[in-house]
């Protein structure tokens, strides 16, 4: 009984959401509605239930708890922070909000730094050299060095592409200077056929998910049909 | 120059978090537990005080009897009801996954699966308002890539899949890696203007 519930309301649902190929609905809009609510209601009672009841409140309960400063220090910018929804507290939050900002700008820069920046750029600072050596052997490997060549060309182009310091001059239109623009032009390209193979994948991965949902919906059709 | 309290709390914890990488050692360490564990909580907070304006606001639209209000009951009542069966049962619990796997996967499978559609459309529309280098390239790229990636019938084309692999990993990878670092320059600019206080976005 219950799978046939559990089909049913599947069939219903996609059914809804794929109705918008049709326009804007009714159906659509309440399963959007209802997905914005399970989703909601799913993660604040992960929230509760994994970081603020084991972290926070349930730890309250134990007295020893209280002498350590990861009980008390969140429970003060907590309280200061639902202080925001009382007109005459709300500038207290402001402390919390800078405390949440600091820190997020901090793990940021750190993260930009040791987790993008130098990685990349070492990934990209490589041999252009097509002569290599392996276990005391030396080979050619031309197609390496291309391939190398084009990443590093291809990276430093499309940065210049998104130089945007061009000086504003009156009357004129703002223009890059005279030798970024050629490099933007080829950084362009670079990032056409980024995009494209985004694109495609993007469009192979919600293709696949389209056809799972009309598979679906055409066995529960051929069910219930004779 | 006003005092303000809560710069000097966003450049200390900034300081703090960041002096971190520098010096390594039991004591940042534990302070800067202290500080993550901490700032997880007020995210979570954040996160449910988000939550409950938004059940806020669809509350008072269903009592002001507002256009579309009976849409915001679905909402409430899935809201609620989700919750209820989560907060009571635990997200192991097979009443929590029945809520995952029946109603939010047809859900969510069902928006990816009509997202086909959007890129389709949006794909047609941009051939033909903008036809520039930058868009011929986009589609000749993105046809080469799906030609290379789905079997075709009838014929084999092993050439088309090599082809796929040195576009993805050459040129894409080149023109991903120039959007990454830029994302990274700019996080890194972004946050050291918050962490030096010429940027106040936690002020009111």
């Amino acid at each position: 009984m219950s799978d046939v519930a559990a089909a049913a309301l599947g069939f219903f649902l996609t059914v809804a959401i794929l109705s918008y190929v049709l326009g804007d609905n009714v159906l659509f809009r309440i399963a959007a509605h209802l997905l914005i609510g399970v989703t909601a209601g799913y993660l604040a009672a992960v929230a509760w239930q994994s970081v603020l009841w084991p972290q926070l409140f349930g730890r309250m309960l134990n007295l020893m708890a209280w002498l350590d400063p990861a009980l008390w220090i969140p429970l003060i910018l907590v309280l200061l922070m639902i202080g925001r929804s009382t007109p005459r507290l709300s500038v207290l939050s402001s402390v919390p909000m800078a405390f949440l900002v600091g820190l997020a700008a901090a793990v940021a820069v750190g993260g930009a730094l040791t987790g993008t920046l130098i990685p990349q750029i070492a990934a990209t600072a490589v041999s252009l050299s097509p002569v290599r050596q392996s276990s005391g052997a030396v080979f050619f490997d031309l197609e390496s060095a291309l391939s190398n060549l084009i990443i590093l060309v291809g990276t430093v182009t499309t940065l210049a592409y998104f130089h945007f310091g061009a000086r504003p001059r009156a009357g004129e239109v703002p223009a890059r200077p005279f030798w970024v623009a050629p490099l933007a032009r080829v950084g362009e390209v670079f990032l056409a056929v980024a995009f494209g193979a985004l694109y495609a994948g993007a469009l192979a991965a919600s293709l696949t998910a389209l056809i799972d949902r009309v598979v679906f919906v055409q066995q529960i059709v051929g069910r219930l049909l004779p | 120059m006003r005092f303000k309290a809560s710069v000097v709390v966003a450049i200390l914890t900034g300081a703090i978090m960041l002096l971190g990488y520098f010096l390594p050692g039991i004591f940042f360490a534990s302070v800067r537990d202290v500080m993550l564990r901490s700032g997880m909580i007020i995210g979570t907070v954040a996160l449910l005080l988000g939550v409950g304006n938004l059940l806020q606001v669809h509350l008072r639209k269903i009592r002001e009897q507002r256009p579309g209000h009976l849409y915001s009951i679905f909402m409430v009542i899935s809201l609620f009801s989700v919750f209820a069966v989560v907060v009571l049962f635990g997200p192991a619990h097979p009443y929590s996954v029945w809520v995952v796997s029946e109603i939010q996967r047809p859900l969510e499978i069902g928006l990816m699966g009509l997202l086909a559609v959007v890129l389709l459309l949006a794909g047609v529309r941009l051939l033909f308002r903008r036809q520039a280098l930058g868009t011929l390239v986009f589609f000749l790229t993105a046809f080469l890539v799906l030609l290379g990636t789905a079997p075709l019938p009838f014929i084999s084309l092993p050439f088309l899949e090599g082809l796929r692999n040195w576009i993805a990993q050459v040129p894409a990878v080149a023109g991903a890696r120039g959007i990454i670092l830029g994302v990274a320059l700019g996080a890194t600019a972004t946050g050291l203007r918050v962490l030096l206080g010429f940027d106040q976005p936690y002020e009111r």
